[in-house]
């Protein structure tokens, strides 16, 4: 008989294809898949880059490097020198030891005379003049063109309180020994996930990334397993069961479909609060044990497809509907079932809506609500940071769905079976 | 088998899922408040919070008040629908649009009696205040909130810029004539006509379409009942900024400001980015200056009008309040947390601390700072924002009850104008006609429910 | 036995009726109340009859945003379509492969909607985005420029039609998994009577596939109707509210207004029309959807 040919997988009609259709067939499925990818590699590769190629085209992020004190560091280009510099070391002074550029000449004149010149310092934010002249080492000429560089922290601000008495290692080096490097900012990840954590303090596993992420399987774990076991059930007495007002109740579950949802948010949330549930997350996945109209639809369309003749012969021999829906149905529906878990699984790990309006601890937030996090109240985002935690967010996305797809492709053997 | 997987289930959401209890002790009392900060706006305000409750202030029953901060996503909506259905925190960080909107409707608690009863104790004066800020925060007669963290706007322009368009770095345009004539000077194009750099660009960065009237001495209000939106001042607001797309694509212009849509926390603003040489925005966008571009030149100044202002200069308030919401369970509690942010202590920590990492980076609502501080602000120009919102001609956002209504009308009346599907005049009319009704079934509902509350 | 048989049905869906019951009808009707009231979410509603109505009908941007939808789907169904369906039928031609595509097909659904919006926005962007740098060079032959995309209150609406495409894998997805439904026998047969590759398409598999085709077609419907998220985030609903479909305006209406009787009002009539189009895809559909296993 044809078992094997049913089970030998894809694409009934692939095996009569000739070469040249396969071939034109693979050519604009890899153009499409380009455009479908584009995308997604955009992301991948803006999160590794820097705040300031973010929105230029390069793909591939470039670091700078220059030898600062004997070693090779990433450096940020502050300024390039419009005309000469000095490196000079201050002997007296506010900032007695430091060392700092100056201008080589001040007001049309040598900046530095008889090893005394006028420096600035900064203090409490503010430039002023130091009082008197100083005595100055000078240390070394740059020219103009040098390029003053530091080092590359994108975390260090002055303004912190630890970091008053320190300072980023800078110098005066030529365009010659700046070298442009392609370099991987994974430091944005570090950024990114400090940043979503916030002004939380706690354990690696009570706040930030991972927590947001085990609550998320946590919602997620629950509202698939009820929406699968709730979904079945009900999609089973759609289609296989009579029973007075069925058609009537099917139009009703697709009618809920239609409704807009501002519409209903102030009511569910009125209901919710009555039952106590607020600031929990009963409110999101209690509902899914009960079902969802979409699933009940998609299954109910699969189950029609199915023969009936194994379920009435299941019947004649006197199995309960309970029977026949465990044993019969739901090892051939197998492939929908795995399709509703994962849309499901899906769903709830990108929904904003339901954890906004009901978690109120910031310990509860799921990961779609992390995301806020990275969002400031001019509605800006950087948009490193932003692809950064976006990565993260969807790369579990794409194992999880890498993992599943076999499960709808291979095996379908409900059809056929058939003499 | 699947039976004692659904038990392990459930087992396992009954005891993951229970709601963070907040359990009062006798030693403690804890609060929530719910703010909209996120990034370093979020750890400035965090950081008072934290001042706060160091100072271990007890209320009467000797209990220590301590205050949680909460950051909240879209914090107005929520607090509505906790407000409404009786589950309120205790503290509510709002916006200023919502302080006269939820007053009438009777989600804040009012906070006169705390005001009247402390005023001038613990630091707490409202002597202080720059005038602005504390009306801004009453309405119908009373105060209904109190400043977190004020703002005003300004003219900012990129002196560079203005260098090599031969302008004078230091001279800004005073009026709106010369603001034209600027920006003839610094808009450029390429050969092949694209545009490289703008001079002054309306859209950008699009949060104040309601504010161009004030500037031209129109205004959209009259009291609290009557719509102007169609003075003539308004309408010759509006036109004049049409004469900034003439010769152009409307379109084009529009997505030149967009920068990647909003992204205005990037490099890639048009303003940072060196493409557009003047815009309108508030104290705060000197931070973002500091973190994109620090070795920008700009300056800041009052942005231009059409008439003269002898010396007071057109500005818009905006601010960020706090409030307690109706049905706040520690009223008591609660005011003392938002009158310790109203003390110079508190709320410069708050605006642009040291020891807070350069807080906000805003002014302070008011008349004078502790001495030092405004020169160990962040903001290099704080001055001049200062000034802005002690000026006599600083507008503060019209206290009518539709005002977002109002603000989006005002805001799709400039697009409206802009891509050439409406003259001025028309999307002005068009507001008007739509707006007074509005104002006055909001008003007529409002005095029903006052009637009725009397009757009571 | 029998009688109880009969009933046996409601055991099975009683869960679904009660969460029905619960959390939508229950809703939906106190929605259906507040829109004949004026109701500010705070204060309590006040009874007004049908001046909601009234002031729907005169309100010159409510017909706005509709013509809006109505636009927005009319173009995306269709298109959604003739995409995915194409996509999955090219999937299902070759031997090779097929799970690399479906899995890149699929991935921007796998996207947090925010990365997704400043993402679209860069692409569409008329000065440096990736489209119109592609675009400038082909329309620079013939002399015209490429349209400034969500600049233009005329250009915006298609530019968030061509970015709802990009999601058409979970559609194209779902259709695959039919077509490898297909019997094997179907096609011999009708190679055996002479069928080219393009005649076995549409008299094969296009009906043995056409209840997921009717279920994708429902879906879209009731899909494009309430798009959100989208033109919430990249285009703010504009500009001059080119791209301001019904759910942001009742959102707008309801939230941000605080008029939240005419935002129910609003939702009521979205909903009839959901309803009113959905029921004409049925009608159409009696004599067009082929269930194999009946």
């Amino acid at each position: 008989m044809a078992d094997e040919d049913l089970t030998a997988g894809y694409g009934t009609q692939a095996a009569n294809r000739s070469p040249i259709m396969a071939g034109a067939l693979h050519v604009i499925l890899l153009a499409a898949c380009s455009v479908f990818l584009v995308p997604f590699i955009w992301m991948a590769v803006t999160s590794l880059k820097p705040i300031d190629q973010t929105m230029k085209e390069t793909m591939i992020p470039k670091a700078t490097l220059a030898m600062l004190n004997g070693k090779e560091t990433l450096v940020v280009r502050k300024e390039q020198l419009k005309g000469e510099s000095l490196l000079v070391r201050q002997g007296g002074g506010q900032d007695a030891g430091k060392v700092k550029l100056i201008p080589a000449l001040f007001k049309d004149a040598p900046a530095v005379v008889n090893g005394m010149a006028q420096m600035k310092f900064t203090r409490a934010g503010r430039e002023e003049y130091e009082p008197e002249l100083v005595k100055v080492e000078v240390l070394r000429t740059c020219p103009k063109g040098y390029w003053l560089v530091e080092e590359w922290a994108p975390e260090f601000s002055q303004e912190r309180e630890e970091n008053q008495n320190k300072e980023l290692a800078w110098d005066c080096v030529p365009e010659s020994e700046l070298k442009e490097v392609p370099h991987l900012f994974w430091s944005n990840y570090k950024s990114a996930l400090s940043r979503m954590q916030g002004n939380d303090e706690g354990s690696w596993y009570s706040v930030g990334f991972f927590r947001y992420l085990l609550n998320t399987l946590f919602l997620c774990g629950m509202t698939v397993t009820g929406m699968v076991v709730a979904c079945t059930m009900v999609a089973y007495a759609f289609a296989f069961l009579e029973f007075p007002g069925r058609n009537v109740l099917f139009g009703v579950t697709l009618a809920v479909m239609m409704v807009p949802f501002p519409a209903t948010m102030v009511p569910s949330f009125d209901l919710f609060r009555s039952l106590g549930w607020t600031g929990t997350f009963k409110p999101l996945w209690v509902p899914a044990w009960f079902g969802g109209a979409f699933f009940i639809f998609l299954l109910r369309q699969f189950f029609l497809g199915l023969p009936k003749d194994l379920l009435d012969a299941a019947r004649i021999d006197g199995c309960t509907e309970l029977e026949i829906l465990w044993h019969v149905v739901v090892p051939l529906a197998r492939p929908a079932l795995a399709m509703v878990a994962l849309f499901q699984f899906l769903h709830c790990w990108n929904d904003f809506m339901g954890p906004m309006l009901y978690l109120n601890d910031s310990r509860q937030f799921t990961l779609s609500l992390g995301l806020q996090a990275l969002q400031s109240q001019h509605g800006g985002t950087p948009m490193h940071l932003s692809m950064a935690a976006s990565m993260m967010f969807s790369l579990p996305l794409v194992i999880l769905f890498m993992i599943t797809r076999k499960t709808f492709m291979k095996g379908i053997a409900m059809t056929g079976i058939k003499g | 088998m699947v039976l004692l997987f659904l038990v392990a289930l459930f087992a396992t959401a009954y005891w993951f899922d229970r709601a963070p209890e907040i359990v009062q002790t006798p030693e403690q009392l804890t609060i929530t408040y719910w703010e909209k900060w996120t990034g370093f706006e979020g750890a400035a305000m965090k950081g008072t919070v934290d001042l706060f409750n160091k100072k271990k202030i007890k209320n009467a029953k000797g209990q220590v008040i301590f205050c949680k901060y909460l950051t909240t996503t879209q914090v107005d909506r929520k607090s509505l629908l906790a407000i409404a259905g009786g589950t309120p925190p205790d503290l509510c960080g709002f916006w200023e649009r919502n302080n006269h909107v939820y007053a009438d409707m009777g989600a804040l608690m009012p906070l006169d009696e705390f005001i009247k009863r402390d005023n001038g104790t613990g630091g707490f004066d409202t002597e202080n205040y720059i005038p602005i800020f504390l009306d801004s925060c009453r309405h119908r007669g009373q105060t209904w909130s109190l400043p977190t963290t004020p703002a005003t706007i300004a003219l900012h322009w990129n002196k560079d810029m203005f260098r090599r368009a031969g302008l004078d770095p230091d001279r800004p345009p005073r009026n709106t004539q010369e603001l034209e004539e600027y920006n003839q000077k610094l808009t450029i194009k390429d050969a092949n006509g694209r545009m490289v750099q703008m001079g002054f660009l309306p859209p950008e960065p699009g949060w104040w379409h309601y504010a161009w009237p004030y500037f031209f001495g129109g205004k959209l209000t009259v009291g609290l009942d009557k719509i102007t939106a169609n003075d003539p001042k308004n309408i010759e607001a509006f036109e004049w900024l049409m004469k900034f797309k003439q010769g152009y694509d409307p379109a084009m212009l529009l997505s030149f400001k967009q920068s990647f849509g909003n992204a205005f926390d990037s490099p890639q603003n048009a303003f940072m980015s060196n493409k557009v040489a003047m815009v309108i925005q508030g104290v705060w966008m000197a931070n973002f200056i500091r973190f994109h571009n620090p070795q920008m030149d700009w300056g800041c100044g009052p942005f231009p009008t059409s008439f003269d202002t002898k010396g007071e200069p057109v500005t818009i308030v905006d601010l960020d309040i706090i409030t307690i919401p109706r049905g706040c369970r520690n009223p008591e509690e609660a005011w003392q947390v938002i009158k310790f942010i109203n003390t110079h202590e508190g709320m410069e920590f708050l605006c642009g601390g040291k020891e807070n990492n350069g807080g906000q980076g805003k002014l302070t609502p008011f008349k004078t700072n502790t001495p030092g501080w405004i020169e160990a602000h962040t903001h290099k120009q704080l001055k001049v924002f200062i000034d802005l919102a002690r000026s006599k001609n600083a507008v503060a956002i019209p206290q009518v009850p539709i005002w977002e209504q109002y603000q989006e009308e005002m805001k799709d009346a400039f697009e409206g104008a802009w891509l050439n599907k409406k003259t001025p005049a028309q999307a002005l009319q068009a507001v008007q006609d739509r707006m007074q009704p509005e104002l006055d079934r909001c008003n007529q509902i409002y005095n029903a429910r006052m009637q009725a509350l009397k009757k009571d | 036995m029998a009688a109880i048989g009969r009933y046996k049905g409601w055991l099975f869906v009683a869960p679904w009726v009660i969460g029905l019951s619960a959390f939508t009808v229950y809703p939906f009707c106190a929605s259906i109340y507040y829109s004949f009231t004026d109701f500010s979410v705070l204060v309590k509603p006040t009874y007004v009859g049908a001046m909601n109505y009234q002031k729907i009908y005169e309100d010159d941007l409510f017909w706005k945003v509709l013509k809006n939808t109505f636009l927005y789907a009319g173009l995306s169904i269709p298109a959604g379509l003739i995409i995915s369906l194409s996509l999955a039928l090219m999937m299902n031609g070759v031997r090779r492969g097929q799970a690399l595509y479906s899995i890149i097909f699929y991935l921007p659904h796998l996207m947090p909607p925010v990365a997704c919006a400043i993402l679209w926005m860069w692409i569409f962007n008329s000065e440096f985005g990736l489209l119109n740098n592609a675009l400038r060079p082909i329309l620079g032959l013939v002399n015209m420029s490429p349209p400034s995309w969500l600049g233009s209150s005329d250009w915006a609406l298609p530019a968030l039609v061509v970015m709802a495409m990009w999601g058409v894998g979970q559609t194209a997805f779902i259709y695959l998994a039919k077509l490898q439904d297909v019997p094997q026998d179907m096609y011999e047969a009708a190679e055996i009577d002479g069928a080219s590759t393009l005649q076995k398409i549409w008299y094969v598999t296009l009906p043995m596939i056409s209840p997921v085709i009717f279920f994708n077609i429902i879906m879209a419907i009731i899909g494009s109707f309430q798009v959100f998220t989208a033109p919430f985030m990249i285009t703010e609903g504009g500009p001059d509210k080119s791209t301001t479909f019904m759910p942001h305006y009742i959102w707008d209406n309801a939230f941000r207004f605080l008029k939240m009787g005419y935002a129910c009002a609003m939702s009521w009539i979205l909903f009839l029309v959901i309803l009113a189009l959905t029921a004409l895809a049925f009608r159409l559909a009696r004599d067009r959807v082929y269930y194999a296993g009946k």
